[in-house]
């Protein structure tokens, strides 16, 4: 019995101890609600709308064209500044040395001598112009020629281009060669000559050579022109060139000078910027409407794209980032217009892209990886929910068995409230049944007399009735003053109705029902009347 | 019932025996019991005395044939919870919920079950092992 009521206590301290059902259900509720979030999260990843691709694209290209714009640019301005300067020299050195013989400009008409003598004079300030320059060569002409018999004297004029030969990376450096120029000048100074060498410049194939000559202001800066892309005469190579006035002391323009940026020193120094979407493209092109003259245009590096310096590139503004069409390739990327004249007026257009292609397979790449978090997420969430849930789950079932079963060994679930309802069950069987309680059998036999007895009349219930009080059959007809045919042809009624065989069997049926205490279930179940 | 039953039952005794009689006030035919024979049945009285004495021992034997004669006559008679009357089993029925006689289930418009017999037999009160009914009129003392 100590045994007993030991184990019956520390049942009641474990369903005590046992974790609540509410805390159960708040952790499967909080995984569901993971799980559904975590779906949500996996259709919004599906659907791109996670992964801001765009904007962050958008982002990265507009930081990209910022920086290019910066460079270009500074490129410009300090190109520029250094013309001014290259200018000033030419004008100075030209200047003293007419004055010096007492010779006018167009004294240097028809004299070759003089002109050598003068290059002579200013190849070392031109070599330092270059050489101090980020430039892939240097020029000036004067508005003079060696011969002027002769028919292309019109754009033929005395000068000296220097040009690096054999570029091999962004820091100019290697042979300097004698593009343009007399070859005594040359040769004076130790210069090699062009494998596409001329005397003279021709300035027809200078397209800001005209409006700088005819420009007439105060400041130099005003008059500083860059060309578009041109190819250099003879060569397969193209250049943009900077034009800047040459003024003699009385301010007439007497000449160009320059710089010289060639598509390949372009290339070279603004090679392609490496991230995530691809290789973003530097390029500085004219700016027609929406239209970028890309046969005009200075392009950096193109190392993996097929992008070429070539026809037209239109332009198609977006929220994020501009969408550029050439040849039936698309480009995403930004543009902004940069400060600097050109000789035909076209605005200059800084432009960084790159290819679609690589933009897409970011896309893909970012939302494919969604994608996978989110369904891995989801798939954890939902397993958790299901093993949760199991765990929630079986001890309910297993509680309910135990609370069913009568059995004394029941193992707690580890559910306060399911160990609780158990013990609580378990304790109203006990004391709603007695010891001597009947079997099963008996008490379905009961349970079937009472039904049957609801079929009695309430003449045959009376009589019924008198037979539980302990009075015989005898005794009937005195009671009822009915006569003794009369309380046998009840008693037919009654052991029929009720399926007894006999009068003995009826009174060992309500001794049974007395005992259970159901005796009364039995004599007023039915309709109930008096007999008068 | 059995004081009703002696109140209502007529004595038809002779010198010889007692017997009594019960009539059913439905259909009207009697029941007699079953004839007990007086002890002194036949003997003289010799003296005053005696004859005394032996109308003292008949009163005794009489009232006690009477008792009899009420116990049986309770066998088959009943008495009607509607009307009051005793009537025998040939008239009585059982019915639903109130056993009644003939007479009032048809008033009442009441069905049951005869006690003994048909309801639409010929009237005949049941021959018993005791007593005799017979539709004739029987003398009361």
């Amino acid at each position: 019995m100590l045994l007993y009521l030991n184990r019956r206590w520390g049942k009641i301290d474990a369903a005590a101890r046992g974790r609540s059902i509410g805390s159960r259900l708040a952790l499967c509720w909080l995984c569901m609600v993971l799980a559904v979030l975590s779906a949500a999260l996996l259709l919004l990843s599906a659907t791109g709308v996670l992964s801001h691709t765009a904007s962050q694209f958008g982002e990265t290209a507009a930081l990209q064209q910022k920086n290019t714009a910066a460079i270009f640019t500074a490129q410009m301005d300090v190109l520029t500044a250094q013309g001014i300067e290259l200018s000033n020299t030419v004008s100075g050195e030209v200047e003293s040395f007419l004055a010096g013989r007492g010779l006018s400009f167009d004294a240097l008409n028809d004299n070759p001598e003089l002109i050598a003598e003068l290059e002579d004079m200013l190849i070392p300030a031109l070599k330092s112009a270059m050489e101090g320059s980020t430039c892939s060569g240097a020029y000036f002409c004067l508005d003079a020629t060696a011969n002027t018999s002769l028919s292309t004297s019109e754009t033929s004029r005395a000068g000296v281009y220097l040009r690096y030969s054999g570029l091999r990376s962004a820091h100019p450096g290697g042979t300097v060669t004698c593009f343009r120029g007399t070859v005594d000048a040359a040769r004076r100074n130790g210069l090699q000559l062009h494998n596409r060498w001329n005397p003279e410049l021709n300035t027809s194939l200078i397209p800001g050579y005209r409006q700088v000559m005819a420009w007439d202001g105060d400041r130099l800066s005003g008059g500083c022109l860059w060309t578009e892309r041109i190819p250099l005469l003879d060569t397969w190579e193209s250049v943009t060139l900077l034009c800047v006035p040459v003024r003699d002391g009385a301010g007439n323009v007497r000449g160009v000078c320059g710089m010289e940026l060639s598509d390949l020193y372009f290339s070279l120094s603004h090679s392609t910027v490496s991230g995530s979407y691809g290789s973003f493209i530097m390029l500085l092109a004219p700016m027609n409407g929406d239209t970028l003259l890309l046969d005009k245009a200075m392009l950096g590096s193109t190392e993996g794209t097929d992008l070429s310096a070539s026809g037209e590139m239109r332009i198609q503004s977006g929220r994020d980032y501009d969408t550029f069409t050439w040849n039936d390739t698309t480009y995403l990327g930004k543009y902004q217009i940069v400060p600097g004249r050109l000789a035909d007026g076209h605005p200059l257009a800084a432009v960084t892209l790159v290819p679609e292609s690589g933009y897409r397979h970011q896309v893909q790449t970012a939302r494919l990886g969604w994608t996978l978090g989110s369904l891995g997420f989801l798939i954890g969430m939902l397993v958790l929910a299901a093993a949760l849930s199991r765990r929630f789950a079986m001890p309910i079932a297993q509680g309910l068995e135990a609370a069913k079963s009568c059995e004394h060994d029941w193992q707690p679930t580890g559910i306060r409230e399911i160990d609780e309802l158990t013990v609580y069950f378990h304790s109203r069987l006990r004391e709603s049944r007695p010891e001597d309680a009947l079997p099963r059998q008996v008490e379905s036999l009961v349970s079937e007399l009472i039904d049957r007895s609801k079929g009695l009349t309430s003449s045959e219930r009376i009589i019924l009735r008198y037979y539980a009080e302990g009075y015989t059959v005898k005794d009937i007809p005195g009671l009822l003053f009915i006569s003794m045919g009369t309380v046998k042809g009840h008693n037919s009624h009654i052991y029929s109705k009720l399926g007894v065989d006999s009068y003995d069997a009826l009174k060992a049926y309500l001794d049974v029902l007395r005992r259970c205490g159901r005796l009364e279930e039995l004599l007023q179940s039915g309709k109930q009347r008096s007999y008068v | 019932m059995k004081r009703i039953m002696k109140e209502a039952m007529g004595d038809c005794s002779t010198v010889e025996e007692f017997r009594f009689l019960v009539r059913c006030r439905e259909c009207g035919r009697t029941w007699h019991s079953s004839p007990v024979r007086f002890s002194k049945a036949g003997a003289e009285p010799k003296t005053e005395g005696m004859s005394a004495i032996f109308r003292t021992l008949y009163e005794r034997e009489r009232d006690a044939a009477r008792e009899k004669a009420a116990a049986e006559a309770s066998e088959i008679f009943s008495r009607c919870p509607v009307c009051g009357r005793l009537v025998c089993d040939r008239c009585f029925l059982i019915c639903e919920d109130l056993d009644m006689c003939i007479a009032c289930a048809k008033t009442l418009q009441v069905r049951g079950d005869i006690v003994a017999g048909e309801a639409f037999a010929p009237r005949e009160l049941p021959a018993g092992p005791i007593g005799k009914a017979s539709t004739e009129e029987s003398d009361i003392k």
